[in-house]
């Protein structure tokens, strides 16, 4: 047996006590005619009941003091420390996927300093540069590189 | 309450001395938090953590709060989805206990009424369990009404302010939410048999 679908509204009000007496009086009035609405209060009345179960004993005492003590003795800036550092490691970590990304798509254009020449003039003098930085070849490879 | 900037973090040393204002809130608040945090699921442990965080927030957005609204609704705007993050978080971390199991067993039995034996207390602590493992099912939306109007006690009107929503979807959040706590109540229940 369900609720009246029109007194649904009203009866949550009610329930709740958001109702004015009269209307809680109009209620209270069908409600005695009506067994689907009052099998839906019994309903949420034994609901109302299972949620009083999670309702947590009182605070301690000297709970909110010691709280707050901890508060005041720097867990916040210990937290907002902790906090920091994962935003940097972050930052970090995003600045090394966007500098690896960049590499990837450098080798895959021939734009990294083997490929001198394909290079674009901006990266010129750090080819250049890392050319010049290479060590020595071997006297029989350097003198087949010269043939 | 006045608009004030946040105040740098307090050291231990005391040197840069704390903002005696946020700790003011605290005292003032700390409970009402603590409470809600237990509310929301939090164990005690969590909950004090949870305290910790809100108060946290609180100092890094006490620039947001335009007087408009009353401090504790803007505090409870804060806390609510703190600690329903919290939660969410410290559920993902934590393996739950599954339903059935004996709450004595698992060690969480909570203190006994006088006069309560240990079976009447364990089906109480299972029952418990059941209710909240029902709650946690629901779609935030549905859960944080029936916390703040079930177990916090508030009325539609500072539902509505502190949800930022109008007080005829509150009514009809808290309908829906109590069909839907039903039918995962009976889900579960069958669940267990």
């Amino acid at each position: 047996m369900s609720a009246c679908r029109r007194w649904q509204d009203r009866l949550g009000a009610w329930f709740d006590g958001e109702v004015s007496p009269l209307e809680a009086a109009e209620v209270r009035a069908h409600l005695i005619d009506c067994p689907g609405c009052r099998a839906q209060v019994a309903a949420w009345r034994r609901q109302r009941e299972d949620l009083g179960l999670l309702q947590p004993g009182p605070v301690p005492d000297g709970l909110v003091e010691r709280m707050a003590l901890r508060f005041e003795a720097g867990l916040a800036a210990e937290v907002r420390g902790l906090d920091r550092a994962l935003r940097l490691w972050t930052a970090a970590a995003a600045v090394l996927l966007l500098a690896g990304l960049g590499l990837l798509l450098a080798g895959r254009n021939g734009l990294l300093p083997r490929e001198v020449a394909a290079s674009p003039p901006r990266d010129l003098d750090r080819a250049v540069s890392e050319i010049l930085n290479r060590p020595e070849p071997a006297p029989a490879e350097a003198s087949e590189g010269r043939r | 309450m006045s608009r004030r900037r946040p105040q740098p973090p307090p050291s231990p040393s005391g040197e840069a001395g704390p903002d005696s204002r946020l700790l003011a809130l605290f005292r003032d608040y700390g409970a009402r938090v603590y409470g809600l945090a237990r509310r929301c699921g939090l164990d005690p442990e969590e909950a004090e953590d949870g305290v910790q965080e809100v108060f946290l927030k609180v100092q890094r957005r006490i620039d947001t709060f335009r007087g408009e609204a009353r401090l504790s609704t803007w505090l409870y705007q804060v806390a609510l989805h703190t600690l329903l993050d919290h939660r969410r978080r410290v559920s993902r971390q934590t393996r739950p206990v599954p339903l059935g199991v004996l709450a004595d067993e698992t060690g969480e039995i909570a203190a006994r009424a006088p006069g309560e034996g240990p079976e009447e207390a364990a089906a109480i602590e299972e029952r418990r369990r059941l209710v909240r493992a029902a709650l946690d099912r629901l779609p935030r939306k549905f859960r944080e009404v029936l916390i703040l109007r079930e177990l916090e006690g508030l009325s539609y009107r500072d539902i509505a302010r502190i949800l930022g929503v109008a007080q005829g979807t509150v009514e009809s959040r808290i309908f829906r939410g109590r069909a839907r706590l039903g039918r995962e109540l009976r889900r579960l229940r069958e669940d267990l048999e």
